[in-house]
């Protein structure tokens, strides 16, 4: 299937979920979602293993010739995860905080949450997210995608992930991919 | 007796109400259970009164002499009806019994106060452990069950006879008058008798066979203690009518 670059209508505040079943899906999830971001002139973070972060820069360079001067400039943030979610919302807090400072806008974030889970415990990950949306989504601009593979983790995990990303129903189709 | 300002970390609160680590963190993150924070890693410690006091405010209380329902979450079976237009196809997830009974009682009891027939379609235990608390919402129930307005069966042995029975049973309704109808159907029994593939081929043809055929407005309820992952993913695809739902009563 080829990479969708139809916009996704989302708005500042969302916090989404999606789910993919395969590397494909991943990266039909994260790169037009990240690509809309540059586009707009929001800086993107990409959390995720390294491996992943791989794929998807390859997979975003395809679309986007730009996208070295992007990395250089700070405007896409390819990073690990922290060891801790507390550590994690840290690092966005401070990140975010010194964007704004020099007049950054706006703000995406696509987190591939099995990269998380290998280093913390399900109930763990909660604790991020419900971080992420007490600390992170509040007070800064940003529209966030937590991207969970389905063939990682279990049923009881995924619809954990459903109830913590409401705003994930408002925009259905564009979060679910093969 | 236990002390009720005992503090317990939450293992030992996850115990006492039966409940996971991960509820009791969502709980005290949305300030619907109170806890104290202690060290510099802000671990949590929960007083006995506060859970105590946090179990007394579940709606679903059980009767005397019955054992505690698993509450996995702070649910309410809703009571505001819900307007969803007729052939949708919906799923929906629980991971508990409770679960399962908050998102079955809301549902058909939106079909019944709308005059639609009504089908719930489960587990013989399954089924007595949802009527149980229909029934406390609709006093009238055995005497829908008699009409005929609330029909309670099991899954038939193979997925094209299920179809079949769904078939017959609507048609006939509707040449008796009825003008419209709800299933819910707890697809885990289903998806026992079939393999994963022929399971698929079930949903594919109760989409094309019955919802878009009658006024039926249908939940496929799924159990993720059972279920994987991969299947979630593929249940939310072949319901796509499911995000124009209201997600508290998809999600239980």
């Amino acid at each position: 299937m080829g990479l969708s670059t139809e916009p996704v209508a989302a708005i500042h505040g969302n916090h989404l979920c999606g789910i993919y079943g395969t590397d494909a899906g991943r990266l039909d999830l994260a790169v037009p979602f990240l690509l809309e971001g540059l586009e707009k002139g929001s800086v993107c973070f990409l959390v995720a293993p390294s491996t992943v972060l791989k794929d998807v820069a390859e997979a975003m360079k395809e679309k986007r010739q730009s996208l070295d001067s992007d990395i250089k400039a700070g405007r896409l943030i390819l990073t690990e995860h922290q060891k801790t979610p507390a550590a994690q919302c840290r690092f966005f807090e401070i990140a975010m905080k010194k964007a704004e400072d020099e007049g950054v806008e706006s703000f995406r974030v696509v987190g591939d949450m099995w990269g998380l889970r290998l280093l913390v415990s399900a109930s763990e990950m909660v604790e991020l997210e419900l971080g992420f949306e007490s600390l992170i989504v509040p007070n800064f601009p940003v529209v966030a995608l937590c991207a969970y593979d389905a063939r990682k983790f279990t049923g009881v995990e995924l619809l954990d992930a459903l109830k913590d990303h409401a705003d994930t129903f408002k925009f259905p189709m564009r979060m679910l991919a093969d | 007796m236990s002390d009720p300002n005992e503090l317990l970390d939450i293992h030992g609160a996850g115990g006492f109400l039966n409940v996971s680590e991960t509820s009791l963190r969502r709980w005290t993150n949305a300030g619907t259970l109170p806890c104290l924070r202690i060290g510099r890693r802000r671990e949590r410690r929960f007083r006995r009164a506060d859970l105590l006091a946090f179990m007394e405010h579940q709606p679903l209380r059980p009767t005397r002499g019955e054992a505690l329902p698993a509450i996995d979450a702070p649910q309410r079976l809703v009571d505001q009806p819900i307007t969803v237009t007729q052939g949708s196809h919906l799923c929906a997830f629980y991971d508990s019994d409770l679960g399962r009974a908050t998102l079955a009682v809301g549902f058909l009891l939106d079909g019944l106060r709308e005059g639609s027939v009504v089908y719930l379609v489960a587990s013989a235990r399954s089924a007595k452990h949802i009527l149980k608390y229909l029934k406390q919402k609709q006093p009238s129930l055995e005497r829908d069950i008699g009409a005929g307005r609330l029909v309670v069966s099991d899954y038939q042995k193979s997925w094209r006879a299920q179809i079949k029975e769904f078939e017959l049973r609507l048609t006939a309704a509707a040449a008796a008058g009825a003008q419209s109808f709800r299933v819910f159907g707890d697809t885990w029994e289903m998806r026992k008798k079939s393999s994963a593939n022929s399971f698929v081929d079930y949903e594919t043809a109760y989409d094309q066979f019955i919802a878009r055929r009658f006024p039926v407005v249908t939940i496929c309820a799924y159990d993720v203690r059972r279920f994987s992952g991969r299947a979630v993913l593929d249940a939310l695809k072949a319901h796509r009518d499911t995000f124009r739902y209201p997600i508290e009563r998809a999600l239980a």
